[in-house]
């Protein structure tokens, strides 16, 4: 009993992520056992997956810094068999050595992190080097580690082209990827947070990377003609602004965000089949400009709402201002369907969901908030950084809205056309991991 | 000699007009067959482009085109620059940022977009494109790439064949969308001619691979290299296998008619192979006459659905909708419904910047409850998605008196119902129920353009109950008894469920249809008992609960097996089958050639249903015999591109035809029997003789061998095969 208490420390953290990987497991295993019905390798995926739940049991309640390691690299490895579905179909094998590739370079800066925080203070339990105070340098230099592991694993660029070409795996191990092990950074980031967060340089670093990133995603996603690369290209875009959540000093909001979006994602390349039948409706934009200014109103009433339940006060110049505003941008673009509407007692109606949808974000983060312990709730005072973070959410949304007030010109014309295939190609999978013709794909 | 090569090229260039190029395109394209898109897969032979051969040197030919093993490097290199173009143009509602010039065109815009693209070498693409202060034609660009490649005047047609087969999922979309596209698809924007994704694969195969000649002496050594064989003996074994177990059974029937009781009802099936297990249920539960017929009973329409907001043909893809037929509901609001508003107000937080970060914290645990209830309470989850739709319908036509009592007429004297019409007589369409199924629209009607065939049957019952109608059908001594009523029904294949429309049905029929109601649900259990073994993974003993899960499953990969197995097409009465089990593979046509005098009704079911017959029965042939190079591949890896069709993985070459899990058990086993349609007629023989030499499409797929016409004659109960140069040949069967 002793001995396992040297290797391993279970705390809410580690509850919160077990939960999440073992209920993603359960519902993965369920569908696998008709979905993979027939398949050759039925039997040798639930196996993998079942050991695959182990592992990263393991890992999230991992003290020592050996085995945290060793369950690590054990828990992506078996992900990589995972991935490839048929070792006669060339494409998913180049899958699987991509991610193994990246994976191994993951392992690589968490080793050099932890044999660094050795040599300096000679411990190997996480729980004790966490309390210990490093000098700025020191912390940096592990936190800037431990941040492209994170990178690394949430196939932040650049390393996204892992993430981009896994899509050759068999949809359930998708679901379960994006549901898990792609979350591994978070989980990293926040483990460490109290040396992450010695470092206000390291933090604003990890904010800028991780709004890039969200943007960088979200624009792959919308140009992507395919449901599930779309999805891929969208988990690196939500990866992205889970950095940045732990970049403000807001560990327990990154963990709320990785949670939910497991199941949001895990739902969504589960029933990706039914694609097809999703019909897009057209959202006529660019709105009215009153309409719009209706909505703002709204989105504030929302931002308001969000800062009285999650008691955050907006004006005390602290980073929390950048979730507050990203819940008055969703507030206002979710009651600007219900403005321009025509359904009866509209405005009723709107305030009253609007009411409803901010309640749900808001809790949805408190939660969290009041299961971690309060020690990795530390919002960084507002600087520079942040204004730009802020600004790289605001204008790409109102770009999206009112872009089509702009003038065209052929010069503008040939910049988005540029801009255009920049971003295609840079979305494109590895090339070998393309199946270029109907008989190199082989069962 | 260098020099000299060049000199010939220019010559060529001079003399080549268009005219000729455009004749040799014409020519290319005949190798390819159409795919059609998701919304309503219509199953076509895919290589219908070599059916002008005899089957054997078709299966050698299309072999050495369609499945060989080995692309050049090159090549797959020409081809994930299409595929990435094609992927980005073609997409029908996935992005929300489209490719930029879509309206301009395939060739226009991605000629406007290439010079941005680093993977294309930026002198070459100069070179071709820009000699010219104008953007060149795709005419203008076909020639200029084919001088550029060194292409001889008489190796040109060919090449221009490779191109498209060497990725020929996407040559056959472009096939539908330029030869077979619905209304809905030929007024897209995003427009493309079959000229145009020439040039544009010639373009890409230009930039990409100066050498690209080579792709002939490839192909060459495909062809030396195939051997068919193997496959065509197996087929030829199934096929025997088959046909006399048939004969057999045929053989053994006895043709006095005993049934004296009077019929409870009349129901018309669609001939679809699901059919007939169900047709012998319900007969099995008393007197009940089953006939069948084309499951778009004869209306040439096209449906405007007001309540799914959806409009398409709903007839065989053959024939042009000849009317509209709007349906709505009785109390439609003009307000905007909130189920289309919350849809709304996701789509804009989801496909958007930034929101979507906030979106997926609130709405996490709406989704994490939506797994549970799907992976573990699926009933639960599917009540939670489908509203229970109670709302009366209400169909609107366009079509005139004259044209309905004569489309009136066509199905009840086609069917041989004419006279003998009991008091109640159900027209059954069909379609499928299945959960998160890409290939849902496989499984329904391919008589009804790939829908479910319930508006046709309710619009024929609608016609049928009309006085007016039946006056003018009196006239032309088609009596419809007073107390006869039509009634519209649907058969979901899934389940075997079959759901009576019966919203105005008169007061005094209401005891006998809850009498039929329940004769219906005893035949759905006995025929869903006959299907269960053909799943290996059932898995309760209850047959029919085992069955409807499997139609709400989000995870049930084969939830019915569709048209599998099916190996014969049988034209006559039901009293030829009524006695014997064709185990769900025979198309079943009712027909009595003593009431066609001049064999018209059997000329119209030769040209037009067993065509559509053909075409099923060949797509399950192709994708049974090879799944990656004909079918969709495996479902457990499949993609979705631009929502119109499947792809394999993180991308590849559109993948038609049907998903491994259609036609096959596991990975290796097949469930489907691949052999070729073999159709059946009572008739005399040279009534059969005289339509097949009559109709070109049927002479040619008679004597290339793609499908076999048998005469039963019921007369002197003999079985005679029509050989390939249409003389008739005696089969003795050993009972």
């Amino acid at each position: 009993m002793e001995q396992l208490k040297y290797y391993f420390y279970i705390d809410n953290l580690s509850q919160i992520m077990i939960f999440l990987s073992v209920s993603i497991t359960i519902i993965t295993l369920r569908f696998s056992q008709k979905y993979l019905y027939g398949d050759s390798n039925q039997k040798k995926s639930i196996g993998l997956i079942v050991l695959l739940s182990l592992t990263t049991t393991l890992l999230f309640c991992s003290d020592h810094i050996a085995v945290f390691c060793l369950f690590w690299l054990a828990s992506n490895l078996i992900l990589t068999q995972l991935m490839q579905h048929k070792k006669t179909w060339y494409p998913a094998k180049v899958s699987s050595q991509l991610a193994r590739k990246n994976f191994l370079i993951g392992t690589i800066f968490l080793l050099s992190a932890m044999l660094y925080v050795m040599h300096v203070t000679n411990e190997s339990s996480i729980q004790k080097i966490i309390r210990i105070p490093f000098t700025g340098e020191e912390s940096f230099f592990i936190g800037l580690l431990l941040t492209l592991t994170a990178m690394s694993q949430g196939g932040i660029w650049p390393f996204h082209t892992w993430v981009l070409s896994s899509l050759n795996s068999p949809t359930p191990v998708s679901a379960l990827m994006h549901a898990g092990l792609i979350n591994g950074g978070g989980f990293l980031l926040t483990r460490f947070a109290p040396i992450i967060l010695q470092s206000n340089m390291l933090l604003n670093f990890l904010f800028i990377i991780g709004i890039s990133s969200a943007v960088l995603g979200t624009i792959w996603k919308l140009i992507q003609s395919d449901i599930k690369r779309m999805l891929a290209c969208s988990t690196i875009g939500q990866m992205g602004f889970m950095l940045a959540q732990c970049g403000l000093g807001l560990f327990p909001a990154a963990i709320s965000h990785l949670f939910w979006h497991g199941l949001f994602k895990a739902y969504l390349f589960l029933s990706s089949a039914s694609a097809a039948k999703e019909k897009r409706i057209d959202l006529r934009y660019p709105p009215k400009l009153s309409e719009w200014l209706t909505a703002l109103g709204f989105g504030i009433l929302s931002g308001c709402m969000f800062s009285l339940i999650t008691n955050k006060n907006v004006f005390d110049g602290t980073s929390v201002l950048v979730l507050v505003i990203l819940c008055c941008i969703t507030g206002t673009q979710f009651s600007l369907t219900l403005v321009r509407s025509s359904i009866q007692k509209k405005y009723f109606f709107t305030t009253c969901s609007t009411i409803v949808f901010s309640i749900l974000y808001s809790c949805s983060v408190v939660i969290f908030q009041k299961i971690l312990p309060s020690d990795l709730y530390q919002p960084t005072s507002l600087n520079a950084i942040h204004a730009l973070g802020i600004s790289m959410l605001l204008l790409p949304w109102l770009m999206l809205l009112f872009g089509k007030i702009i003038k065209q010109s052929s010069s503008i014309e040939e910049l988005q056309n540029a801009l255009y295939v920049k971003m295609l190609n840079s979305s494109q999978p590895h090339p070998e991991s393309i199946t270029t013709h109907r008989t190199q794909y082989s069962l | 000699m260098h020099a000299l090569k060049k000199e010939e090229i220019a010559s060529i260039d001079e003399t080549q007009s268009l005219a000729e190029l455009n004749i040799d395109i014409q020519e290319c394209w005949k190798y390819i067959a159409p795919a059609w898109p998701l919304k309503n897969i219509i199953a076509a032979n895919p290589i219908s482009g070599f059916e002008n051969l005899d089957f054997k040197d078709a299966l050698q030919s299309s072999t050495a085109h369609f499945r060989y093993q080995h692309l050049p490097k090159e090549m797959q290199n020409v081809n994930r620059e299409s595929i990435k173009w094609l992927n980005a143009f073609f997409d029908q509602g996935q992005a929300t940022i489209t490719m930029p010039k879509r309206e301009l065109g395939l060739y226009q815009s991605v000629i406007q977009l290439l010079p941005h693209d680093t993977h294309i070498p930026k002198d070459i693409f100069d070179h071709i494109c820009n000699q010219t202060t104008y953007t060149p034609s795709p005419l203008e660009c076909i020639i200029t790439c084919s001088t550029y490649l060194n292409l001889k005047s008489n190796e040109r047609s060919r090449f221009y064949t490779l191109l498209l087969t060497t990725l020929p999922g996407w040559a056959s979309y472009i096939q539908y969308r330029t030869t077979w596209a619905d209304t809905e698809d030929s007024l897209q924007s995003n427009t493309v001619t079959q000229t145009e994704y020439l040039a544009v694969r010639i373009l890409l195969t230009a930039l990409l691979w100066k050498d690209a000649k080579q792709l002939l002496s490839w192909h060459d050594e495909n062809y030396k290299a195939i051997n068919i064989d193997g496959d065509l003996h197996k087929i030829i074994d199934l096929e025997n296998r088959y046909k006399y177990n048939l004969y057999r059974k045929l053989s053994s029937i006895s043709t006095s008619q005993t049934s004296k009781t009077k019929t409870k009802a009349q129901f018309v099936f669609c001939i679809d192979v699901r059919s007939e297990q169900l047709r012998r249920s319900l007969e099995a539960q008393g007197a009940y006459e089953t006939f069948g017929f084309a499951g778009f009973f004869g209306l040439p329409i096209a449906i405007e659905d007001k309540i799914n907001n959806q409009s398409y043909a709903s007839c065989p893809v053959l024939l042009k909708p000849q009317h509209t037929v709007v349906c709505y509901e009785n109390d439609a609001s003009t307000h905007e419904n909130t189920t289309t508003l919350i849809k709304k107000a996701y789509q804009s937080l989801k496909y958007n910047f930034t929101t979507p970060l906030a979106l997926v914290e609130s709405l996490g645990g709406i989704y994490g409850i939506l797994l549970l209830l799907k992976s573990f309470l699926p009933k639960k989850a599917s009540k939670f998605f489908i509203k229970k739709k109670n709302k009366k319908e209400l169909l609107l036509h366009d079509i005139s008196l004259e044209k309905q009592v004569i489309y009136a007429e066509s199905a009840l004297s086609m069917i041989g119902l004419k006279n003998i019409l009991s008091e109640i007589v159900i027209f059954c369409g069909h379609g499928s129920a299945t959960e998160n199924n890409a290939f849902a629209s496989g499984l329904d009607c391919g008589a009804c353009g790939g829908r479910h065939g319930a508006f046709n049957a309710k619009l024929l019952a609608q016609i049928l109950n009309n006085t007016q109608v039946r006056t003018e059908l009196c006239k032309k001594e088609i009596k419809i008894p007073d107390s006869t009523f039509f009634l519209a029904a649907l058969h979901t294949t899934t389940t075997d469920h079959v759901t009576l429309f019966d919203t105005d049905l008169p007061e005094d029929k209401k005891n006998l249809v809850e009498k039929i109601k329940k004769d219906l649900e005893i035949a759905q259990h006995v025929s869903l008992l006959s299907r269960k073994k053909t799943f290996e993974n059932s898995t309760t003993s209850q047959d029919s609960v085992d069955q409807y899960l499997k139609a709400i499953d989000w995870s049930e990969v084969r939830p019915e097996w569709g048209l599998a197995r099916n190996g014969s097409f049988i034209i006559g009465n039901r009293s030829l089958t009524t006695d014997i089990d064709l185990e769900g593979r025979s198309f079943l046509h009712s027909y009595n050639w003593k009431d066609d005098e001049s064999f018209n009704h059997l000329r119209t079911i030769l040209t037009a249903p067993v065509i559509v017959a053909q075409w099923i029965n060949t797509q399950y042939l192709f994708s049974t015999l090879d799944n990656a190079a004909y079918g969709a591949g495996s479902k457990v890896t499949k993609n979705i591109s631009g929502k119109i069709a499947i792809m394999q993985g993180n991308a590849s070459d559109l993948m038609t035809g049907l998903p491994l899990q259609s036609v096959y058990y596991n990975d290796l086993m097949p469930y489907h029997e691949p052999m070729r349609l073999r159709i059946i007629i009572d008739a005399p023989k040279a009534a059969i003789v005289d339509i097949i030499k009559s109709e070109p499409t049927l002479r040619s797929l008679t004597e290339k061998e793609w499908i076999h016409f048998v005469q039963f004659d019921t007369s002197l109960m003999k079985i005679n095969e029509l050989n390939k140069n249409l003389s008739w040949s005696e089969v003795t069967i050993n009972t």
